[in-house]
């Protein structure tokens, strides 16, 4: 599957990085699922994740355009220049084995994922699949005899920080320590033994993947190709040594055991220093192989890049209006991560000039962005975020399993006074899985249940549907126009006649996310008013999650959480596909429904983009109907930073400026210290 | 604290002993009361709390004669009429609202209401273990004063606050919870042995040899001769304990580890979460009401614990 | 002298047993088991989840995992940390000293302190300085710790611009520094260990000879002491990373003292009022003594007593607060990682650091019983 998916659902292995986090800062949850691949974050909260495809258009909100920076003059006259990012939480290793396996936090991916190259990357705000180590597009992947194989070939002169040249041998070196030591979390994802065969070094600069199987674009395009590389020549005798422990998981502990000193990186920056619980410090890489590549973007949607004389081109005609134009080139010679813990004193830090930008993966909060709005020298930005909140059904139980109830919770459901008036439009209502944000894949005419009714509307609309559905009530809820309020319903039963038993909603409390607890007590509200028997359940994320993924009875009714998503949507398949439904699967709800996951798994197998998209809007109408989740709403990124330090090629983009940090052409190729 | 009044009833044989016995509670009362409000950091104490008291008494009145349920219920209100929260105070809401479009000051006071609940409860609990630790520690000694009071040496040295974060961590905590943990700590911890000292005093008395002599059972003596003389001092004791309640509640609810709908804590920790600790005086009336209850209330038990001890400890009273 | 100090090392150990037993039945009794505890993390494969079973006895009967658990402490085998994926004894020894020394400092701050308020009031009672002192203090004492730290913080650090927002180091002051944060910690706290042990030496062998004028004599080497640490500093060379720590302790010790003095300050002044009721401090009135001799000397000096004793209580206290403290500030000491583990279900890292700080202040009560025995001659002789 693809991408992964953050959240909650991570909860499995994230969970600890998660909670953490989360703890501070409001939100969600991230997760990381097991199978994921690229780059995941789990972040405290939300999570993230990201990478991303192909062509995806992205919706801006808001946000101030920037002019597209001068780069390219970082080693400028004044001597060294330095930036310093405020980050709310500390990054727990250096080593790249460990970083994208058992230890993918969102943070230490942040800082350290822009140190190591990948053949393929996705372009800046557009993602657009795009060459980055590769010397054009790999071909297609073809069938030769039991394998299925595609052949990439390399950017001539392209060299790790130490001034070795990265080659083929790289790259088979990094695929084969991954499938014989079994590495798990994002190497798994993206190099999973199921499909990847082998890889082999035709020559210095050419590579040939073999597969076992015809790879769809959530298992090439948006996994190995994007696969980042580390240097054989550093790493071969260490990594042999830790081989030579003795059984499989001691290999992986002496491996993760590791701490390089001094590797050789490929991407823009070179680790420098940690200073647990203090800072991280990154420098420059002098051989950075984009170094002073330009790339120009055009509204017909092409792409161009130059490097070292020579043009790449690709989506289309490079005519026209130029949408973004910037250089690649590293601004700053030191990039400091700065750890705050509180985030109020990192915004009293960034205020002070004591750092140029904070790096808050669910962004600020409503009075810290008024807060900082306005004072000179800072400018607040504001982009959508891929993720959202949802209310899920365990569909392993009744009446959840019934799609009339399911609809009736929805129909109760007030998203916009939810989000214009307790979330002070901090929110926006969503209907299906994938946000707008996520302009290519968004499907905008789902069918949006309850919109636009007022109380009256909606009781009477539940009335009916759950009538209809053979559902009785001892006192049937009633609008009542005099006190302007609902009569509530009393002793509902299921089409049987049985009373429907009272059903219980996890949700976060309010001492972890005021916002969520309060949207839980205000459903619990509607609910009850219908005269659906619910109680909202506020309590701790560690007491939500293991109920949901480690509890082999399902335990459990309804739940109010959120995910941090990918840009490509493979978790459309994942979140409910029968195969993850099992304990501790993303498919927590249970939902099974064979229809749907035949959809899903043609979605998956899918090599084009075009075919792809016609796919996903299609799940996304079979769930914004059949409703194995309501989905409530989604939050829009609130970000500062030092406008009069540093400058960003642009700053409208999903997720924001944190985006920079969150790819392989990372956020110092695109901003401008001053 | 015994009092020598039999003496000079007897004198007058003439009055019913109910009425001897009231006039002498009465008058006891009088002269404890004078030495308390001689204290003046005692009254000070005393008037916050009955400030406090009047909220959270007020409250349910409110909401049922004079505030409309759906704009001022503490937990799902919401301020239809203001354009933007948090709304600074006006006549509507006299405190202003929260960040969801809460009433301020009904939730202030609804939650003083949750605050006495929960420090009276701890407050009982400490007592009733308290004392019971005490005395029974004093009463048999031996190996029972050993295990006790090392108990209580480890609950005194531990961080209380610490120990809630690892609770709250392995455990769902709500109100009760807390009530109970900190009533236990309380307890087991620095009021048993204060307690303690005051009943080894009391056991070496003769009327206990007496009762004793007499056939009482271990358990007659205990409840009926020890146990009524340490409840001044446990009574004092209660007052650090509603304190620390108060002040752990709020903490609590700060990092986000108490499973409560609303309290002071709440209130601020909901405050923290939309971004609005640090706003200065533009939005005080998200942070002040709650941070400066929190802190007067618990601050007022204090005071009012300290001016107890100058009656109870006779060796603190004025030259 | 010894005899007594082997009773309290003896009970001391009794305590933290009854402590070990408390915290393995807490862990016992939560919601799902001990194997879950060390084996929850999705990460670790079903092998190793075997090995860890086997290795924390989990198939055993209870008292044997007791057994096993108490020995694993006793060693410093804490469990490994979910999130930081090391072992939760490492990160607690990369933690210590920043906890330490920030906790330390304040702690001597505001007992001192809180002795001479206390000292003060007791000897004003009834004037409006007591009661102006007493309610401030006290409402100090409860005020909301967390806020009360940021407001102090964007007061002094962000206005007044005295002092660095939060955190411990500056990252531009050790860029490029070839030492590690962690050694200059060590070294501040060997300074102050080497410091106040010639201090205390000194101060007993002017006891023991009745050396006349020792508060001069101790103030006077203190500032030597103080000169010669600045001087080996500065010619060290790390003179200004200490010095960078320095600046950025100086808040969060203010918080801590602030928060923390009014108990001692309470307990200094009831024994006070206890001991100027003595007959010798009476004698010594009559005889005309000045006010603070007799307040000092006489006075003051047995008032200590019960107030030292008093002093495991604001060392639970001044951790409790150090947990807030640390948070709010950015401080990565034992507390932050407490408060971060827990929220992060990290159970060994939150339970290893619970059980840490548990023996750290049953360390400090001992401290403060050896003291107590330094300064109570019918103990000493």
């Amino acid at each position: 599957m693809g991408v992964c998916q953050l959240g909650e659902l991570t909860a499995r292995r994230s969970r600890v990085v998660l909670l953490a986090a989360m703890s501070a800062l409001l939100l969600v949850a991230g997760i990381a699922c097991s199978s994921t691949k690229e780059v995941i974050k789990e972040v405290p909260g939300e999570t993230v994740i990201k990478e991303v495809p192909g062509e995806t258009v992205i919706k801006e909100v808001v946000v101030t355009p920037t002019p597209a920076s001068d780069a390219g003059t970082s080693s400028g006259s004044e001597g060294p220049k330095f930036w310093t990012i405020g980050f709310p939480e500390d990054v727990t290793t250096t080593n790249v084995w460990d970083m994208l396996g058992p230890g993918s936090t969102a943070y230490n991916y942040y800082a350290f994922l822009n140190q190591y190259p990948a053949l393929m990357s996705l372009s800046d705000k557009r993602f657009d699949y795009v060459p980055a180590l590769a010397d054009g597009f790999p071909t297609d992947a073809v069938q030769e005899g039991d394998f299925w194989t595609i052949t990439a070939k390399l950017r001539d002169g392209a060299k790790w920080s130490d001034g070795e040249a990265i080659d083929a041998d790289d790259f088979v070196f990094t695929v084969d320590t991954a499938l014989d030591f079994g590495l798990p979390g994002n190497w798994a994802t993206n190099i999973d033994p199921e499909i990847v065969d082998h890889l082999e070094a035709v020559d210095p600069l050419t590579v040939k993947f073999y597969f076992k199987s015809q790879p769809g674009l959530s298992r090439w395009q948006f996994g190995l190709a994007q696969q980042a590389i580390v240097a054989e020549h550093f790493w071969a005798p260490l990594v042999a040594e830790a081989g030579a422990a003795g059984t499989d998981e001691e290999q992986r502990q002496a491996l993760y055991a590791i701490t390089p000193e001094n590797e050789p990186k490929g991407g823009e920056m070179v680790f420098a220093k940690w200073e647990p619980g203090a800072f991280v410090e990154l420098e420059k890489n002098p051989n950075y192989y984009w170094q002073d590549s330009t790339v120009d973007q055009y509204a017909s949607g092409a792409y161009s890049e130059t490097a070292g004389g020579e043009t790449f081109t690709a989506y289309g005609d490079t005519s026209g209006d130029v949408d973004l134009s910037l250089t690649r080139s590293v601004a700053a010679d030191t990039t400091s991560f700065s750890i705050f813990s509180s985030q109020d004193a990192a915004i009293l830090a960034l205020r002070a000039e004591e750092i140029d930008y904070f790096l808050s993966p669910l962004g600020l909060s409503a009075g810290l962005k008024n807060q900082v709005q306005g004072q000179s020298g800072i400018t607040t930005v504001q982009n959508p975020s891929n993720g959202f909140r949802y209310l899920g059904f365990n569909l392993r139980r009744e009446p959840m399993a019934d799609p009339a109830f399911r609809t009736a919770v929805a129909t109760l459901i007030d998203k916009e006074f939810l989000t214009e008036k307790i979330l002070q439009n901090a929110a926006f209502p969503i209907y299906t899985v994938v946000p707008e944000g996520n302009g290519f894949w968004w499907n905008k005419d789902v069918p949006q249940i309850g919109k636009g009714l007022d109380r009256e509307g909606r009781i009477n609309e539940v009335v009916k549907i759950l009538g209809d559905a053979g559902y009785t009530w001892e006192t049937e809820p009633a609008w009542n126009a005099d006190g302007r309020k609902v009569d509530a319903g009393k002793g509902l039963k299921n089409p049987d006649g049985e009373a429907v038993t009272e059903l219980e909603i996890l949700a976060p409390s309010a001492g972890y996310d005021p916002l969520r607890a309060t949207s839980a007590i205000w459903i619990e509200q509607w609910l009850n008013e219908a005269g659906i028997p619910v109680t909202a359940n506020l309590t701790g994320f560690n007491v939500i999650v293991p109920r949901l993924w480690e509890d082999p009875d399902f335990g459990f009714d309804m739940w109010i959480l959120g995910w941090g998503l990918t840009v490509y949507p493979d978790y459309l398949a994942d979140f409910f596909h029968t195969n993850q439904s099992e304990l501790g699967g993303l498919n927590v709800g249970g939902y099974s429904n064979d229809e749907f996951d035949a959809l899903a798994d043609a979605f998956i197998a899918e090599t084009d983009t075009a075919e792809a998209r016609v796919q996903a809007f299609e799940l996304q109408e079979f769930l914004a109907s059949d409703l194995p989740y309501v989905t409530l709403f989604a939050t829009p990124i609130y970000e500062a930073y030092r406008s009069d330090t540093v400058e960003f090629a642009f700053t409208d983009v999903l997720d924001g400026v944190q985006n920079y940090f969150q790819s392989f052409n990372g956020p110092l190729a695109h901003s401008t210290i001053k | 604290m015994r009092d020598n009044s039999a003496i000079e009833s007897g004198l007058r044989p003439l009055e019913p002993l109910w009425r001897l016995r009231l006039r002498n509670t009465a008058r006891r009362t009088r002269e404890q009361w004078r030495l308390f409000a001689r204290t003046r950091v005692g009254l000070i104490g005393l008037g916050v709390i009955a400030i406090f008291g009047l909220m959270a008494v007020a409250h349910p009145l409110l909401m049922r004669y004079v505030w409309d349920v759906s704009t001022y219920h503490p937990v799902i209100g919401f301020g239809f009429e203001e354009t933007s929260h948090p709304a600074p105070p006006s006549g509507r809401h006299l405190l202003g609202t929260d960040p969801v479009g809460r009433d301020i000051l009904s939730m202030l006071m609804f939650s003083a209401r949750a605050e006495f609940t929960l420090g009276l409860v701890a407050a009982v609990v400490t007592v009733v273990i308290g004392t019971g630790v005490g005395a029974l520690s004093a009463y048999f000694g031996g190996w029972v004063d050993t295990i006790l009071m090392r108990v209580a040496d480890i609950v005194i040295m531990m961080p209380t606050i610490a120990l809630l974060v690892v609770l709250g961590s392995l455990w769902n905590l709500s109100f009760l919870t807390l009530a109970l943990v900190i009533g236990g700590l309380s307890g087991f911890g620095a009021t048993a042995v204060i307690i303690k000292s005051q009943a080894l005093t009391i056991v070496v008395k003769p009327y206990i040899e007496a009762s004793r002599g007499a056939g009482a059972g271990h358990l007659h003596v205990i409840m009926v001769h020890i146990v009524p003389n340490l409840l001044p001092i446990a009574f004092l004791y209660m007052m650090f304990t509603v304190t620390a309640a108060i002040f752990s509640e709020a903490v609590l609810s700060f990092f986000g580890i108490l499973n409560v709908r609303m309290s002071w804590g709440i209130m601020i920790h909901t405050a923290q979460s939309g971004g609005y600790l640090l706003s200065g005086l533009d939005f005080w009336w998200l942070l002040f009401p709650a941070g400066l209850s929190i802190t007067l209330l618990s601050g007022s038990f204090y005071l009012v614990g300290r001016a107890l001890d100058q009656l109870v400890n006779p060796r603190l009273r004025s030259r | 002298m010894t005899a007594y100090l082997l009773t309290r090392l003896g009970q001391a150990f009794i305590v933290f047993f009854i402590f070990l037993t408390m915290v393995f039945f807490l862990v016992q009794a939560q919601p799902g088991d001990f194997s879950s505890f060390y084996a929850l993390d999705p990460n670790i494969p079903p092998e190793s989840r075997a090995q860890i079973r086997a290795s924390f006895g989990l198939d055993q009967p209870m008292w044997r995992q007791y057994l096993t658990y108490v020995g694993n402490v006793a060693q410093g085998d804490l469990g490994t940390s979910f999130q930081l994926r090391r072992p939760v004894w490492d990160v607690l020894m990369e933690r210590l000293p920043r906890t330490f020394i920030l906790f330390a400092t304040a702690a001597v701050i505001s007992f001192y302190l809180g002795f001479v308020l206390g000292k003060m009031i007791a000897w004003r009672r009834g004037q409006a300085i007591e009661y102006l002192t007493t309610i401030s203090g006290v409402y100090l004492f409860t005020v909301f710790t967390p806020w009360f730290a940021l407001v102090m913080m964007w007061f002094f650090s962000f206005k007044l611009g005295w002092f660095p927002i939060g955190k411990f180091i500056s990252p531009q002051v050790w860029r490029g520094a070839e030492v590690e944060a962690n050694s200059i910690f060590n070294l501040m706290l060997l300074t102050a260990a080497i410091a106040s042990g010639i201090l205390l030496a000194a101060y007993l062998v002017m006891l023991r000879r009745r050396v006349k004028r020792r508060g001069m004599l101790l103030t006077g080497m203190l500032s030597a002491l103080v000169l010669a640490s600045y001087l080996a500093w500065d010619m060290s060379g790390n003179g200004k990373f200490a010095w960078d720590i320095l600046t950025h302790m100086a808040l969060p010790v203010i918080v801590v003292t602030a928060i923390s003095f009014a108990g001692t300050m309470l307990l200094t002044r009831n024994a006070m009022l206890e001991t100027v009721r003595e007959d010798y401090v009476l004698a010594a009135r009559a005889k005309g003594l000045p006010d603070r001799v007799v307040r000092d000397r006489h006075a003051a000096r047995n008032a200590m007593l019960p107030v030292v004793t008093s002093f495991v209580f604001s060392v639970a206290f001044a951790l409790d607060g150090g947990i807030i403290t640390e948070t709010i500030f950015s401080w990565p000491g034992i507390g932050l990682t407490l408060l971060d583990s827990a929220g992060s279900s990290d159970l060994p890292m939150a339970v290893g650091a619970f059980v840490f700080t548990g023996v750290f202040a049953l360390v400090a009560h001992f401290v403060a019983d050896a003291l107590y025995m330094v300064l109570d001659p019918r103990i000493r002789t």
